[in-house]
């Protein structure tokens, strides 16, 4: 038997312990973080926790669940039996959640903005071909799903490395930190952090001072795909490019290595072009030179001919002056024949000199008895006297 | 013959007797050996001119031969 306090009273606190049964009803505790012990057991009948869902649902904050600052009415109960003290919970305040959460963020991004971790990461030069990804997500969900098909399509050879890390509850910033931590030693061109669709309270670890600080210390650039319709996320701001899909943040990585392959393909489209210009340079300069060496055969076969004739001019030439000198020494042969003496004398004539004066006698009128005549026979010469003429 | 004698030098030395022989007034005791020595450097001559004849057309054969050309 539970007592009720008739007026409501609105408190405010964290919530642990939260868990829902099947009928709809759900019950936690409120604690002030700051005052321990300092808690409240708060139960929501299905029909009331129906109504505080759509107003949350309506405002974009997702549901209720641990760690969550709430403000709530409620009327306070007494259990008779165990002299325990229950708020029954009445109505939710969402502005108090939206507020807490805007409070939150700014005082990150103050932090974040004092030492210059929000610029950190978009600093890095962003890859020309990212194709090794180090991927941040949750196992199976439809976000994972969604970017690796993006990269699968694409026909490009993405290597993805995966770190699977939950992105719910109150563990989730530190995972998701350790996840992006891992890539800081491995070879990726990109980190990705890829979250489907959310509540503002389920995007809210996106919003974490610990997600943006392992992001600014990563001296790779992260991409982020964390789908969300309103305000970019702290971990958006911190990243070097931020999409609002994990599909386009696939996107993004398969067209900047579309881009480049296109570069490429230009490259080699120009290189081609450039180098059968040169060939066609080179053989053109082939052909002139064939020809210039064929010109200079020509002229070479003429030098020839010029050299052969010269030859056989020289050889009539030098050919007839032997023949000249054969025929001159042949007549001067003859002529000398000719004058020998020896052979007249042999047959009996005689040679008549005046054996004083040595001239020829060759008349009777150059004798007077009594001259000495030298008498010239074959075998040599006598002396004799003019006796008689 | 033992000297040192030239073709050139032969043929001039074979006009030469040739001239005197020639003229009106032979010296007929110079006759004779005028004659033995125009015998002699006759044979000179014709030798050397048929050694430079044999000299000259082993030359002119490479000239012909292409296959003895650059060889």
């Amino acid at each position: 038997m539970v007592t009720e306090f008739p007026t409501p009273v609105w408190v405010r606190g964290e919530v642990s312990g939260y868990r829902r049964t099947s009928g709809g009803a759900v019950f936690f505790r409120l604690a002030d973080p700051e005052v321990e012990g300092a808690a409240l057991d708060v139960g929501g009948r299905g029909i009331v926790m129906a109504d505080v869902e759509r107003v949350l649902a309506a405002t974009g904050l997702g549901g209720l669940r641990d760690g969550v600052e709430i403000r709530i009415r409620g009327t306070v109960g007494v259990n008779a039996r165990n002299s325990q003290i229950r708020l029954s919970l009445l109505e939710i305040d969402p502005t108090f959640i939206a507020g807490r959460l805007a409070m939150e963020r700014a005082q990150v991004l103050a932090r974040l903005s004092a030492d210059g971790a929000l610029g950190a990461n978009r600093s890095i030069p962003l890859p020309l071909v990212p194709l090794r990804i180090g991927l941040v997500t949750s196992r199976g969900s439809a976000a994972h799903g969604d970017f690796t098909d993006q990269l699968r399509r694409s026909g490009y050879r993405f290597s993805i490395k995966t770190a699977h890390t939950s992105v719910q509850g109150e563990t989730a910033p530190a995972r998701i930190a350790a996840g992006v931590g891992r890539f800081r030693s491995e070879s990726v061109d990109m980190i990705a952090i890829v979250r489907g669709g959310g509540s503002k309270l389920d995007l809210a670890v996106f919003d974490t001072e610990i997600v943006a600080r392992a992001i600014a210390a990563t001296p790779v650039p992260v991409l982020t795909g964390i789908g969300h319709d309103m305000d970019r996320t702290i971990a958006d701001e911190a990243a070097a490019l931020a999409e609002k899909t994990p599909s386009a943040a696939g996107e993004w990585l398969v067209s900047r290595v579309a881009e480049f392959a296109g570069r490429l393909d230009r490259a080699r489209a120009l290189i081609g072009r450039e180098g059968r210009e040169a060939l066609r340079r080179h053989h053109h300069r082939i052909r002139v030179v064939r020809a210039d060496v064929a010109g200079a055969a020509v002229t070479l076969r003429r030098q020839e001919d010029h050299l052969h004739r010269l030859g056989v001019d020289l050889a009539g030439a030098s050919r007839r002056v032997v023949e000249r000198h054969r025929v001159g020494l042949e007549t001067l042969r003859h002529w000398f024949s000719a004058i020998d003496l020896e052979p007249t004398l042999k047959r009996g004539f005689a040679i008549v000199t005046d054996a004083d004066r040595g001239t020829v006698i060759k008349s009777i009128a150059q004798v007077s008895p009594g001259d000495r005549l030298s008498v010239r026979l074959a075998d040599g010469t006598v002396v004799v006297e003019v006796r008689d003429k | 013959m033992s000297e040192d004698l030239t073709y050139g030098e032969a043929l001039a030395e074979l006009r030469a007797i040739h001239a005197r022989l020639s003229a009106e007034d032979v010296d007929v005791d110079r006759l004779l050996e005028d004659v033995q020595r125009a015998a002699t450097l006759l044979d000179f001559c014709q030798k050397r001119i048929t050694a430079v004849g044999e000299q000259l057309e082993e030359v002119l054969a490479d000239f012909d031969d292409p296959a003895a050309q650059g060889s």
